[in-house]
């Protein structure tokens, strides 16, 4: 939907948004090792970057594929730069991942997976400016997940990550709402036990 | 940090359009009345100290817990379709 000055009035979120492939540039990260992601997306022999992750290996990222946010993510200010990872087996999850520190990155989702009705996403003035929305832009949502071993699963509806796909600024912003969570539960029972691996130095990936 | 001093039903002025106004004075607790234009953020100072704390418990999931609940989110969703369909 087209943006209009100040408040955005409930974003129909079921409407789909561009695949995130679409602006993502990632179809799937590159194995890791010896092999280098070199043509997974294509295209991109001058301008790409190659990101060692934690856990999904090298990452090739074209530049013009970055997510830049000025402030990052409540906590983590100092961290700008960042891809999101699309695979099928994450589906609905994708994963929003540090190009500054590849230690950290975060599930995130849609957040109409796990709230019914249309999401009251809300911008101030100063997210509007930092995201330098213009007449027409459209905003992607994302809703950060929290994973813990025990099985507890969380999406934080109420602080989300907007993007801007036209120009790839992005920020977390507060939304208004009484009934909107910071930890809504995402699993409507426990999940079967999930393996609680300490201490791993790398993840299969 | 400029400090201001205000009795009940006073109210400061934070450029044109802000309004700040002292409702109520009770034991320990001053209730405001915050008049603002809806593109000002207005929130309590927790909610950022809640996000940035599920932030943090957020980050650095593992790709297996994560493979995990996104497969649960996909069989709990077929799950649903089939008993819409039956």
């Amino acid at each position: 939907m087209a943006l209009r000055t100040g408040l955005v009035p409930e974003l129909p979120l079921r409407k789909p948004i561009p695949p995130a492939d679409a602006f993502l540039g990632l179809g799937k990260p590159a194995a890791p090792g010896p092999r280098v992601a070199r043509g997974s997306v294509g295209r991109d022999e001058g301008n790409g970057m190659q990101v060692q992750t934690k856990d999904w290996g090298v990452l090739e990222v074209p530049e013009e594929r970055l997510v830049q946010m000025a402030n990052g993510p409540l906590g983590f200010e100092d961290l700008h730069r960042f891809v999101l990872v699309e695979q099928p087996e994450l589906k609905p999850f994708l994963w929003l991942q540090s190009v500054d520190d590849p230690e950290t990155g975060f599930a995130v989702a849609e957040p109409h997976y796990f709230h019914s009705g249309p999401y009251p996403l809300t911008l101030s003035e100063i997210d509007e400016a930092m995201l330098d929305l213009a007449e027409g832009d459209e905003v992607s949502v994302f809703a950060i997940v929290t994973l813990q071993p025990d099985g507890e699963a969380a999406a934080n509806l109420k602080g989300p990550i907007v993007l801007n796909p036209r120009n790839r600024l992005a920020r977390q912003v507060v939304v208004y709402g009484s009934a909107l969570s910071v930890r809504q539960p995402i699993l409507r029972r426990r999940p079967i036990p999930l393996p609680i691996v300490v201490g791993e130095a790398t993840e299969d990936v | 940090m400029l400090i201001l001093t205000r009795k009940l039903g006073e109210n400061i002025r934070i450029g044109d359009k802000i309004k700040i106004i002292i409702l109520e004075i009770k034991g320990g607790q001053v209730k405001l009345g915050i008049e603002a234009p809806p593109h000002v953020a207005v929130h309590r100072e927790e909610i950022y100290e809640r996000i940035q704390e599920e932030n943090r418990r957020a980050s650095g999931v593992s790709p297996r817990v994560l493979r995990e609940v996104a497969g649960a989110l996909r069989a709990a969703k077929r799950a649903r379709r089939g008993e819409g369909s039956s």
